[in-house]
């Protein structure tokens, strides 16, 4: 890249629903989207290639939605490849890892679509016929929601911090319910149930750890482009073996958005291109203070053509 | 707690009207008090705690968001007009602000 300013490609979680036009202002980038969504399909024998992200007709399957986020992803980081863009540093968020690996060639897209079906089967199998859900709270602290975790007893935890007043919970659907609840008694600003069944990064998911570190340590990883940051303890992570454990433990451990930008904005970065769907993280973002900008990938191919 | 001005009125409902033009992308001639945050200009809540947060700072308020949340709940807010008049009551009363009956 031509410029001093350290910047880092952040790959977001997956979505639900999609903006108007996806494609606007990125040429070829739709035939792109298409042909991985056809290997996908190829891949997994599941048809994805009837998306439509207009009428959003498979947004009732969670495993879909997460095939087409990465497809988004890895698509905008193609991208941003090809016209020789590299960031000092990657990150995934949530499930985004996958796209993160792909963007700067530790895992094919191949491997990751295989490492998503994978990690699906390894939860379904363990989450059984219980009900699982997830959900986000703004207003109160962490301390806040610990007290209320413990007084009312519930089988939730928090599974990642977005801000000093912003969380994701995961548990059992029944207790995120009731979390809820209890919650907006609270003072909560605001909370949103989350359209999941699986409750991400809680130690509810402890048991994939064999299974999924089974299918993960059989993979090959190479060594990446540049340092992943690990929304887990926020190491930079550079070596295969590291990211091999963050892949298996991002089913089960709780994540930092927040601190992970914060440890980022530190180093010195100043750009933070968010490569998926959305503006979700960018939103997230206005709570850090620092001189940096959240951008779209469409935005800042923008601003770097400019010069 | 600060003393509500004409001047501070003045203030609270230019600093709402100028956030929500840019934050929703909208001109703030189509902003009035009547106008719905979420229905009509795609508000959220962070864009209401990033708000807060700016008054915080602003007027120095001593006020934990919990209570604001306590108080919303009793309170609903959805027009830009009740989002001010909440703004005046939060500079005006800060934490005390669940002893006041509206």
């Amino acid at each position: 890249m031509t410029r001093k300013e350290k910047s880092a490609f952040i790959f977001p979680a997956f979505v639900h629903s999609y903006p108007e036009d996806p494609f606007a202002g990125l040429p070829g980038a739709e035939d792109f989207f298409t042909s991985l969504l056809e290997q996908v399909s190829l891949h997994t024998g599941f048809d994805l290639t009837r998306f439509n992200y207009s009428f959003n007709n498979l947004s009732d399957n969670e495993l879909f939605t997460q095939f087409i986020t990465y497809c988004y992803s890895v698509t905008l980081a193609n991208i941003l490849q090809r016209k020789g863009y590299n960031p000092d540093f990657g990150t995934g968020y949530s499930m985004g890892i996958y796209a993160a690996l792909v963007a700067t060639d530790v895992i094919s897209f191949a491997d990751g679509i295989d490492l998503i079906k994978n990690a699906h089967e390894a939860i379904t199998s363990i989450t059984g016929r219980e009900k699982y859900g997830m959900c986000s709270i703004i207003g109160l602290n962490r301390d806040d929601i610990i007290s209320v975790i413990h007084t009312e007893d519930l089988r939730v935890g928090i599974t990642n911090q977005n801000g000093e007043f912003a969380f994701v919970l995961s548990g059992t659907k029944d207790d995120i319910h009731r979390f809820i609840e209890y919650a907006i008694a609270e003072g909560a600003l605001h909370t949103r149930e989350i359209i999941t069944s699986i409750p991400y990064h809680s130690a509810l998911l402890k048991e994939t750890a064999i299974p999924f570190g089974f299918f993960v340590n059989n993979l090959v990883f190479k060594q990446p482009h540049y340092g992943i940051v690990s929304l887990i303890d926020q190491k930079i992570l550079t070596d295969p073996f590291q990211l091999k454990q963050e892949v298996i433990r991002n089913l089960f451990y709780p994540l930092n958005w927040y601190k992970t930008q914060l440890k980022l904005v530190n180093m010195g970065v100043c750009q933070f291109v968010e490569c998926g769907f959305g503006n979700s993280l960018a939103k997230n973002s206005k709570f850090i203070e620092g001189d940096y900008q959240f951008l779209s990938v469409t935005r800042f191919l923008n601003l770097m053509e400019r010069g | 707690m600060a003393e509500i001005t004409e001047n501070i009125r003045k203030e609270v409902k230019e600093i709402v009207y100028n956030f929500f033009a840019e934050e929703c992308e909208v001109d703030v001639s189509e902003i009035r008090e009547t106008t719905k945050i979420i229905k009509e200009l795609g508000g959220d809540s962070l864009m209401f705690l990033e708000l807060i947060e700016i008054f915080k700072k602003k007027y120095h308020l001593d006020i934990e968001l919990k209570n604001i949340g306590k108080y919303a709940v009793k309170h609903p807010v959805e027009t830009i007009g009740q989002l001010i008049d909440m703004q005046m009551l939060i500079i005006e009363h800060e934490n005390k602000i669940l002893e006041v009956t509206k």
